[in-house]
This record gives C-alpha cells, structure tokens and sequence, in this order.
C-alpha cells in the first residue's frame, strides 16, 4: 500500500432521543471513501452539517465508526487494542479549529508542546527542552513564549504553537480541523506557509478540513466534496474546481465571493455624488 | 494618475461629506486599560452619503467594531469614552447625545446587525413577537398592525410560509434563517442606515451568497445606507460603495471599490489584497509578517511599519503619517504614499 | 490581536470588553477583588490570626486549658484570667484557644474527607458519564437524603464516641456537595478541547483527567471548601454541645457552650465561645462568598 491512508465505507450513526420513545437516526458520516498518499494534502470541503469534522476524528479513531475500515500506513485501525491505539497516536497528530482552547490554558506553552513527548517517549528533560526549544524557534516563536501561558498569546501564535506541539513526535499524517478559520487573513497565509514548508521538510500528510474554498484550492492537491455525510464529488484540486461535475460543488464555487469588483453579480456601485454644497 | 497631490491636515471635512447621512470626524474613542483609559480608535474620519454602502474593513485589532459602537452610542454602555472627535447623524451631533434622545433614533433610524444570528434573538419568544415589540416601540403601532409588520418583513426576507414562522422560537430557524430575521427586525422601522457587522461571517457560503443577494435587493428597494463591517474581502468586493481600510485603531485608507481593489495606496491594504488565496496563485500565499500591535504597545511613528514591505526607515518609524488625499475620495495614511505604486489585487 | 469579546453582563446590556484588558493571570484577578473589599480582607486577616493561634496554642494560652484550680471557680474577668474561670476553675480564655485548635482540626479532618472522595468520584462521574455517572449520582443523592448529626450519632452508636469518628460521619455526608460541584466542573471541562487534544495525543485517560481535567475544575471547588469549613466549625461545635464529640476534659467551643448553659447568668462563660463560633463561620462564608464573586466576575467564569 502506498497510501498513507486509506478509508473505505466509513460510517458514522448519531443517535438522538426524541420524546421518550422516539429515536432520530442522524448519518453524519455515510459510506464515505478515500485515500491520501505520502506528502499530499487532501482537503475535505462541505459546509456545516455535511460531516467533515466527524469524518476527521473518524479517521483519528477519536470516534468510533460504526461501519468502514480506517487503514494508516498500512495498519488497520479498527484492529488495534486501547493501548497500541494510543501508541499510534504517535504519528498522527491534529491542529484544532479553535486555538485559544485547544492549549490548557493553565499550563505553560513549553510545557503544552513538550507533552506529547512526555507521554510516547522515555527522555530525559534536557533532551526534551531541546526539542521543544527548536521546534518554537521552527514555527516562529521566541524562546521567552515558553514560560508563556496561553492568555498571552495570540490567535496566530497560538496556532503555532499547536503546530509545534504536534511536530514534536515527527508524526506522518497532521490532521488540520479547519486550522486558519479562526485566524486573521493576514495571520492565516503565514501558518499555511509554515505548514507547506514542513511539508516539504518532513514529507507530512495533510488532511485539511475547510470550507474556505479559495484556501483550499491553493493550498490542497486533492479534494472531496462532501455534503450530509456523503462524498459528492472527489478528484485532484485543478480538476474539480475548473471542472467540477456534481450540482452541489458548482453551487458551492458558484457561491465564493469574489474579491474583485469588476466581476460583481450585483449592481454596479454607486459613485460619489459630485454635489458641492 | 492623480493630477494633484494635496496633504491635508487631519479634519477633512470635504464638500460631499456635508451631504453625507453619517459623518465621523477625527473620533477617538477610549477603554480603561492598565489602569489608564487608553485610546483604541485614533482620529477616525469617515462619511457615507445617502443610498451608499461603505465597507469597514479590518482584521482584530482594528477598531472597527468599537467605531460602529460610536455609531450607534453605545460606547459607554460597553465600558468605553469617546475622548474626541463628533459622529454626526444627518447633520445632528450625537457624540454626546443622551440617552433619552438616542432611544428615538436607535432602532428606529439607525439599525444593527450582528455576527452570531442565533445568538442575537432572545430564545423565549417567538420571531414575529420579537419583531412586533421594536415594531410596536418606535412606530407606535396596535398590537395587530405591528403583527402584520412584522409578517409583511419576514415574508420580505424570504422566510417561507412567514405567517406561520412568526409564530416558531428561534431555535426553529437555520443560522442562514436567523440572519433574516435579523434583518427584518433591524429594517421593520424602515431605517436609514443600517450597521452590519460581519453579518455573514459565520454563515455557509452558499447561505452567505443569499443573504448577501437580499441585502442587495433591500437595499435598492428601501434607498438604505449601510457601513458594511466585514474582513472578508470577497464579500466587500460584491456588496460596497466605498471602502474604508482600518489598522491599528487608525483609518488608513478610503477609496471607492474599484481603486481599493486596482489602485491602493497604502501597504496595508495590498497587504491584505495579498494574502488572498487566487486561482492559479501558486501555493504560498503573501503574508504580512509580525502582528497587530495593542492598543498600549503601539509603534512609534506610522503605526504600521513594523510589519510594511515598504517602510523608509529615515522617517516612517518617526513621524506620524497624516491623511494623504489623492482627489476622487481617495484618502491614504501613509508617508510614501505618492510614491509607491502598488499593483492592487492584480499581482 | 485584540478582538473584542461579548460578554453577558449581570445587567441587561451585553458588555463589550477590550480583550488586552482581561489576560491576566487568574490568581492576581482574585487577589484584586479580595484587596477591594475591605469586609473580605478582615475576614481573610481573622482567619490567619485564629489559623496561627491554634497552631501556637500552647505558647499563646496564658494557662494550660485542663489546669482547674477549684480555689478559683466561676470567676469573673479580672485578676490574671483575661476572661475568668469556668465551673471547675480553667482559665476560659486559654481554653478559647484551645479550643479553636479543636475546632480546625476537626473541620480539617472532615474536609479531608468530603474531599477527598468527593474529588475523586466527582471527577470519575463528569469525565466517564453515562453507567458510572448515573449510579455515583444516586448513591450521593441518596447520602445527601442523610441528616449529618443522625449519622454522626448512628457512628457513635456503633463505633463509640469521640470527636474524629463523629467528624468522619459529617465529612461522609458532605460528600455530595463536592461531588456535585467537581462533577458540573468536569463536564464542563471534559468538552472543551484541550482535553480532546490531549486524548489525540496519545495522552491515558488517567493523565487526562489528573493533568488537565482536575486542575481546571479546582476553582469552583474553592468555594465549597470555604463555605464547607464553616460548616463543618458549626458541626463540630453541635456535636460537642451535645457530647458527642470532643470527650472532657479537651477545650472546644461546643462543649464550652455546654458547660455555660449550667449557669447563664454567668454572661462571660457564654459570650467568648459564642462569639469565637459566630465569628469563624462569618469569616468562613464571607471568604467563600468574596471568591465566588471572584471568580464569578471573570470572562468565562463558568469554566474553570
């Protein structure tokens, strides 16, 4: 297998109690199928509902599926026991949407990235202030943001820091839950430069959950649409975005606003009256 | 190509802005911080004329939001002070207007939308009760013609079987759904300015499309004048006038749509058109390096240089740039100004 | 890399707060209200006075609190007893301060272990849910159903008197509030997503909930502990009121209160310890009630 991974048919079921009998069945996840190979980025696009958060912890095994199989780097998933779960961990990580909570905000940044080492190897603590010193100074971060809690930082920063942290076990697959929504335009370009210079660097795989889709076509390789759980449309990014076949992906590009005036759906814009009082 | 360059001294009250449905001048607004009231919006200007929509555009940090609180008075309610400058509202000073007089022109005259739909409508009563009672309030109407009001607007924004829905709790309605009924509260008074800040940002594109499509719509119908705050640029693109660009607390440029996007002036600005992902752009995205000062660290000198691609380091980091006007309503804040020539979104 | 942050404020109008102004560290937060309110600092510096005047009792008590000298009983105040003699002629004021030892000691020990199994099963309740939840909800339903004194006597009953058997049954039946507390705090934490991100590093659930989980959910617990302190003072001093706590001829504020209720005319045997008991739970309650407006005022106060 040369993917690094490979999911089929994966499913999800929520169930919610209506009433005192009734039971809703809600498919968040339906029957859905990819792979990503060494060194790629897949975005998975949809909007809210359509199941690309869920599919993500799916493929982490933070949630149980409850149909399809979960294969990373040639191991099944589903097979492994609690424990060596937790070791394979160990290579692949996550970077949340939200990066003011995603650190415990009571623990020091140095000690934030430097967990995962403590959890999955025996290291001596030198050794492991050098790592988690380098890899701030990777990301952009100063060696006096160690002591640092999370309050003090920013929104960009902080997202940095959640990039360091995961990079500190070398994982092979980096799982970006909508990482730059929730950042500032300016701050967002300068993580998804960060993040393509250590895909080059360390050959890491991306899957990149997103609904920007202006994002996504420059950042991405391939892509998959999904839309209440399914996947609609998949294929490499130049091809469904110039090409797209399925309605629903023509809506969603359709819908991008443009940031170029001249191409304006609307009506023309208004001048400034030349009135002189 | 600008024929004449003039500098202008920091209170640009030009011809059209007398006409103008809004006008701020030089604004500074001020919170209690590090115990000190600290000034987090400096010598803001900006007008709308009737009819107009002006974008706000700004990432965190910029002002925008605690400018448009100056719009609607609401700056005290939020721990704040207006230390300087006047907002004026067709023709009528409401910086320090009290609140008595503002209870007859918020709401009624001037409206707000907000980002988080869901969360702006009170989950106890129903939409149309909700759009009935600011109905009821500012236009002094039964309680049966303000139901139909409120009806009537729904139906305007859409909302299907609006007879029915009125009666349904917020939580019935989508984010998408919310947001119209947001705006048929906001416009149930037929306002003449309505503040929008980031109304789409949390909505699906294809949902923000349509709420896009139908300010538009209402808009042209109602002659409103809106002051659109937003970051996303796209958005701004289809839907503005005029924009004004904020950093820093500071208004940096303003400039109608076409030469915002063509012909900018200040570095921030290109900037931000920078780090716009483009079709065909390649995977590394321009980005502005360093980040947004606070309000009690600021740089000295342009506020922006630490971070500007184009900074003259014999004067930018020293002396305070004022507002360079460029005729044509195109006003920019920077001390190189005349002499960059920026490509605009077109790189 | 400010934004501005809605809060909702306990007024009607939503307060709208520069964030720069609200990152600072929690602890110097609290510190600054307690500096505030001069009520708060009184009770804070009478707590510290009575916490180190039962740690120095017997350097501060002027006479040994079981020394009765029956040549001198039932003396007023004066004459080399700050605050006379009691019935078999020990010096009240040295057993004042005896007997608020007795009263800490014993509040402590049934803090310990209301906390000490409350914390722990309220934290195993919140972060697992579900079975564990549920069954550990009812059983401390059910404990909290108990009257504290009828359990505390049902121990005597059966396992003898004495003061730290009967402390243990108050501690017991103080479980739930601590559990219910720890508990609503875990929930809460358990979804936030520094606690999904440590499960996705690879991090045990034990780590999960000892280093991440518990420290959070510790603030709300600050009140319970201060309110329950003053509790628990009362408790004790009931129970050695009725004799089913501290045996004679050991100091404690209760017993004192029994001992005076033999002679009532005699005001001085009953106003110290009264005095002492009001003014513990009082320090107690406004501490616990000064952090709950503490940590109530900051944004987002409903986590930890």
């Amino acid at each position: 297998m040369t993917s690094m991974v490979e999911v089929h048919g994966l499913t999800k079921i929520f169930h919610h109690r209506r009433g005192l009998h009734a039971k809703d069945e809600h498919r968040a996840v339906d029957d859905v199928t990819f792979s990503l190979d060494r060194g790629r980025t897949l975005a998975v696009v949809g909007e809210s509902g359509a199941g690309k958060s869920t599919t993500a912890r799916l493929v982490l095994r933070l949630i149980e599926p409850d149909a399809g199989t979960i294969h990373f780097d040639g191991t099944d998933l589903l097979a492994l026991s609690s424990a060596d779960m937790r070791r394979q961990r160990r290579r692949m990580q996550m970077i949340f949407q939200d990066p003011y909570s995603a650190l415990d905000p009571r623990i020091t940044i140095g000690h934030s990235v430097a967990e995962p080492l403590k959890v999955h190897f025996h290291m001596n603590r030198s050794d492991r202030e050098q790592i988690v010193a380098r890899l701030l100074g990777r990301v952009g971060l100063g060696q006096h943001h160690l002591e640092r809690l999370p309050s003090e930082l920013s929104g960009g920063q902080l997202q940095r820091v959640s990039i360091a942290r995961a990079l500190t076990v070398d994982p092979l697959l980096i799982v970006c839950d909508e990482a730059v929504a929730a950042l500032d335009v300016s701050i967002r370009a300068e993580v998804l430069n960060l993040l393509l210079d250590i895909q080059e660097e360390r050959s890491v795989s991306y899957l990149f959950i997103a609904h920007d889709l202006a994002i996504v076509e420059a950042f991405a390789d391939d892509v998959i649409v999904m839309r209440n759980g399914a996947v609609v449309e998949a294929g490499p990014i130049g091809d469904v975005f110039t090409a797209p076949t399925s309605v629903y992906t023509k809506e969603l590009l359709a819908a991008i606003p443009v940031p170029d005036p001249s191409q304006r759906r609307g009506n023309a814009p208004r001048d400034e009256p030349a009135v002189v009082r | 190509m600008p024929s004449t360059v003039a500098r202008v001294s920091p209170s640009p009250l030009t011809r059209a802005q007398s006409d103008a449905l809004l006008s701020v001048e030089d604004l500074c607004v001020a919170f209690p911080m590090q115990r000190d009231w600290i000034n987090v919006v400096e010598d803001v200007s900006f007008h709308v004329n009737r009819g107009e929509t002006l974008g706000l555009v700004g990432e965190s940090g910029s002002g925008k939001t605690v400018t448009s609180m100056a719009v609607m008075g609401l700056v005290p309610a939020v721990g704040g002070r207006i230390t300087g400058g006047r907002v004026r509202f067709d023709g009528r000073d409401t910086t320090n207007l009290d609140e008595r007089a503002w209870l007859g022109i918020r709401g009624r005259r001037i409206a707000m939308i907000f980002q988080q739909p869901t969360r702006s409508l009170d989950p106890a009563f129903t939409v149309g009760d909700q759009i009935a009672e600011t109905v009821r309030a500012h236009l002094k109407l039964s309680r049966r013609e303000a139901w139909d009001r409120a009806v009537s607007f729904l139906d305007r924004v859409r909302i299907p079987i609006a007879a029915k829905r009125a009666h349904d709790y917020p939580h019935t309605f989508s984010g998408g759904m919310c947001q119209r009924v947001m705006i048929a509260m906001a416009l149930a008074c037929e306002p003449e300015l309505l503040v929008a800040d980031e109304p789409t940002t949390a909505l699906d594109v294809t949902v923000q499309s349509k709420v896009i499509e139908l300010l538009q719509e209402l808009r042209r119908e109602m002659n409103l004048t809106i002051v659109y705050i937003s970051h996303d640029l796209g958005v701004v693109a289809e839907i503005c006038d005029r924009v004004a660009v904020m950093y820093g607390g500071q208004v940096v440029e303003v400039a109608p749509i076409h030469d915002i996007f063509e012909r900018p002036r200040h570095p921030y600005t290109q900037g931000l058109l920078d780090s716009i992902p483009k079709p065909g752009g390649g995977k590394r995205l321009l980005a502005i390096p360093g980040q947004v000062p606070a309000p009690t660290q600021l740089p000295s000198g342009c506020r922006f240089h630490p971070r500007c691609t184009f900074v003259d380091s014999g004067v930018c980091p020293t002396t305070q740039p004022a507002m360079v006007d460029f005729g044509t309503s195109h006003r920019a804040r920077c001390l190189r100004a005349e002499e960059l020539d920026l490509p605009g979104i077109r790189r | 890399m400010t934004e501005l942050e809605l809060l909702p404020a306990t007024g009607t109008e939503t307060v709208v707060v520069p964030a720069v102004a609200t990152r600072r560290r929690s602890r110097h937060r609290i510190i600054s209200h307690f500096l505030r309110q001069p009520i708060a600092l009184a009770a804070v510096g009478f707590l510290i006075l009575l916490a180190t005047v039962a740690v120095f009792a017997p350097v501060v008590a002027p006479y040994n609190p079981n020394h009765s000298d029956l040549l001198a009983i039932y003396q007023p105040p004066g004459n080399g007893h700050l605050l006379g003699t009691d019935e078999i002629g020990r010096d009240v004021f040295s057993r004042l301060i005896f007997g608020a030892r007795t009263s800490l000691l014993a509040a402590l020990e049934a803090l310990g272990v209301s906390i000490s199994i409350g914390l722990l099963l309220g934290l195993a309740a919140g972060y697992y849910g579900r079975r564990l939840d549920t069954t550990l909800s009812r059983i401390t339903d059910a404990l909290m159903s108990v009257p504290p004194l009828i359990l505390a006597l049902a121990m005597v009953a059966v396992l003898g008197p004495g003061l730290p058997k009967a402390m243990f049954a108050v501690g017991i039946v103080s479980i739930p509030r601590v559990f219910r507390v720890v508990r609503a705090a875990a929930i809460d934490v358990r979804h936030r997503t520094f606690v999904e991100a440590s499960v996705a590093l690879g991090c045990r659930n034990s780590r999960v909930l000892f280093r991440h989980i518990l420290p959070n959910s510790l603030s709300p617990l600050l009140v319970v502990i201060s309110v329950s302190m003053g509790t628990f003072v009362v408790a004790e001093a009931g129970l050695s009121y009725l004799g089913l706590g501290v045996q004679p001829p050991t100091a404690s504020w209760g017993g004192m209160l029994a001992e005076a209720s033999h002679r009532l005319d005699l005001q001085y045997l009953i106003y110290p310890p009264g005095i002492a008991l009001a003014l513990t739970v009082a320090a107690f309650t406004v501490v616990g009630d000064t952090l709950r407006r503490a940590i109530g005022a900051r944004p987002g106060a409903t986590r930890a």
